[in-house]
């Protein structure tokens, strides 16, 4: 496994082309903007190296018996998505924000069943391909982005009607070596801090959507491949030079949009081609595992909720009745999103290619609560915290000779604590929810893995209505049909 | 000089009801200089301590003897069965 410093290191290596502001950025790994979501994959390396997280952090590859990095990992039974479930929690937890990992770990898993399903039916050797690059992330600790979002244009239309063809990712050319493919993955999650980008279809296809039936893996820094930075809210604060008005001092998220600009994909590293039939079974297998992964915002929710009994506490409202409440109310809410994702875990089951998926009826509908309950703890943390979360001045403002006497003295709390320490945990509730780590604890929780309507059409196909019918009528004497 | 040895076994800690690191170390002090420390995975632990942060004891053990395997998941554990 690697550590965190080789991480960092293997990323140094990597030749990207990002844009942020309009500009080439030369030095990638030490952006300020960026930085904090390089520590916060990197804490993945990190952890997966301490025993006391080791137990979750790291597994077994199935391929090899070495020991990997859990996020590595294709999942071997349900106490391995049981973990899975567990690291997220943690990792968000020890992050305060989004650490970029899942997606990778989530498309492995996906297509270590659609692999070897198109095989059955094809006679194709996807699945062959797909363990060789298993091996190689495996062995490499590689961090992968699992792209799946494209553009998608107007959204009436299915990929071939597009009036941009591109509006999908597409095939362009079919050689004898491999494919050339055009078109852009949007709102990619760690894209720049990763070493592979694995592309998957994000819609189930028709016939004449076959050249955007296409999955395949390459490396990050690809030739005609470019990363256009995505902005945060308060995203500059982290150019500024102090530290207290970023909130959370270490960690953070980002997104990017990927451009494919007539990229070559050699043929090894295809795992679909024109099997249109197969693209929504890959599309559903990686959303209901994403949905499961976001047991991490009940991570950064524990770190919220101990932020707003600080602040309590600082403020010396900690005894109100209405604040305990809250606190419960809160708490009652991190962990029924923590259940969902624990539940379609400890409910999963084997697939025919070995790999063990969740359940997918619970997994929607974990992550249709993961859609709303932020909110509302979100809510709860700025009632507790007041309005000064959003109405501080400026760090400067607290350094400067001139008025930081007065912060001081006006922003003041209980005696026993410092003015300083009192701003640094309103800003890290700002931080979470409705700065830069809000895109992450909030508005992604909303849209990323699929929208709220994606779970509520997944949830109305899977629940046995007729069977729940018969139920109440047998219990009222009403005749079965 | 040492007369034991002990190993240490974390559960992942994904939501600890208690500071398994703190506990470790008091442990260890209270212990003192009797005690050998080393990791679960060295055969030569007369011992292994499995520290979980909470009733759920998910650690994997399968690699631990059943016969070393001492289960701990609260603070409040009675500290005498280590001087047995």
């Amino acid at each position: 496994m690697k550590t965190a410093v080789q991480y960092e290191e293997s990323l140094r290596k990597l030749d990207l082309t990002v844009y942020m502001f309009g500009e080439k950025l030369e030095n990638v790994v030490d952006n300020p903007i960026i930085r904090p979501s390089m520590n916060a994959v990197a804490k993945t390396y990190e952890m997966a190296a301490r025993p006391e997280f080791e137990d979750i952090m790291t597994a077994t590859s199935h391929l090899t018996g070495k020991k990997i990095n859990r996020f590595t990992h294709i999942h071997q039974g349900t106490g391995d998505l049981v973990k899975k479930t567990k690291m997220g929690r943690l990792m968000g937890a020890h992050t305060g924000c989004c650490f970029q990992r899942c997606v990778g770990i989530d498309a492995l898993n996906a297509l270590s069943m659609t692999t070897f399903e198109i095989d059955e039916v094809h006679g194709t050797e996807y699945n062959r391909r797909f363990l060789e690059f298993l091996r190689y992330v495996q062995d490499e600790d590689l961090m992968c982005d699992g792209a799946m979002t494209d553009p998608k244009g107007d959204r009436s239309l299915p990929p071939h009607q597009q009036e941009d063809p591109d509006m999908y990712l597409r095939v362009v050319e079919e050689r004898e070596d491999g494919i050339i493919v055009r078109g852009a993955k949007a709102h990619q999650t760690g894209a720049v801090n990763s070493h592979e980008i694995i592309v998957m279809p994000t819609i189930a296809m028709r016939e004449e959507d076959r050249d955007y039936a296409v999955s395949f893996a390459v490396p990050s820094d690809t030739s005609g491949i470019t990363y256009i930075m995505g902005r945060q809210s308060c995203d500059l604060r982290k150019t500024e030079g102090g530290n207290l008005d970023q909130g959370n001092l270490f960690y953070g998220g980002h997104e990017a949009l990927v451009v494919f600009d007539n990229v070559f994909v050699p043929r090894e590293r295809i795992f679909m081609l024109g099997e249109v039939a197969f693209a929504g079974h890959l599309v559903e297998r990686f959303a209901s595992y994403h949905r499961q992964s976001y047991a991490c915002k009940t991570g950064v929710g524990d770190v919220l909720i101990g932020a707003a009994q600080t602040i309590a506490e600082y403020n010396g409202a900690q005894n109100a009745s209405h604040i305990k409440d809250k606190i419960i109310e809160m708490n009652h809410l991190n962990e029924t999103m923590f259940c969902g994702s624990l539940a379609c875990a400890a409910e999963g089951h084997k697939e025919p290619s070995g790999t063990f998926l969740v359940n997918t009826l619970l997994a929607n509908v974990c992550k249709q609560n993961v859609t709303r309950l932020p909110y509302e703890i979100a809510r709860l943390a700025q009632d507790i915290a007041g309005g000064l979360m959003v109405t501080l001045p400026s760090e400067k403002d607290l350094k400067s000779p001139e008025v930081g006497k007065w912060m001081e003295k006006y922003f003041k709390g209980k005696a026993e604590i410092s003015t300083e320490d009192r701003l640094r945990i309103l800003r890290l509730i700002e931080n979470i929810t409705l700065g830069t780590a809000a895109v992450g604890y909030l508005t992604e929780s909303m849209h990323g893995a699929g929208s709220p309507q994606a779970q509520r059409i997944m949830i109305s196909r899977q629940v046995n209505l007729k069977e729940k019918q018969k139920l109440a009528k047998r219990l009222c004497g009403v005749n079965p049909e | 000089m040492k007369s034991r040895i002990f190993g240490i076994k974390y559960c992942g800690g994904c939501n600890p009801g208690y500071d398994r690191l703190e506990l470790i170390d008091s442990i260890k002090t209270g212990l003192g200089e009797q005690i050998q420390w080393t990791s679960f995975e060295d055969s030569r632990a007369d011992k292994v301590l499995i520290i979980c942060g909470c009733s759920t004891q998910c650690a994997e053990v399968e690699h631990i003897p059943q016969e070393k395997r001492v289960w701990i998941h609260t603070p409040d554990f009675d500290r005498s069965s280590l001087k047995e």
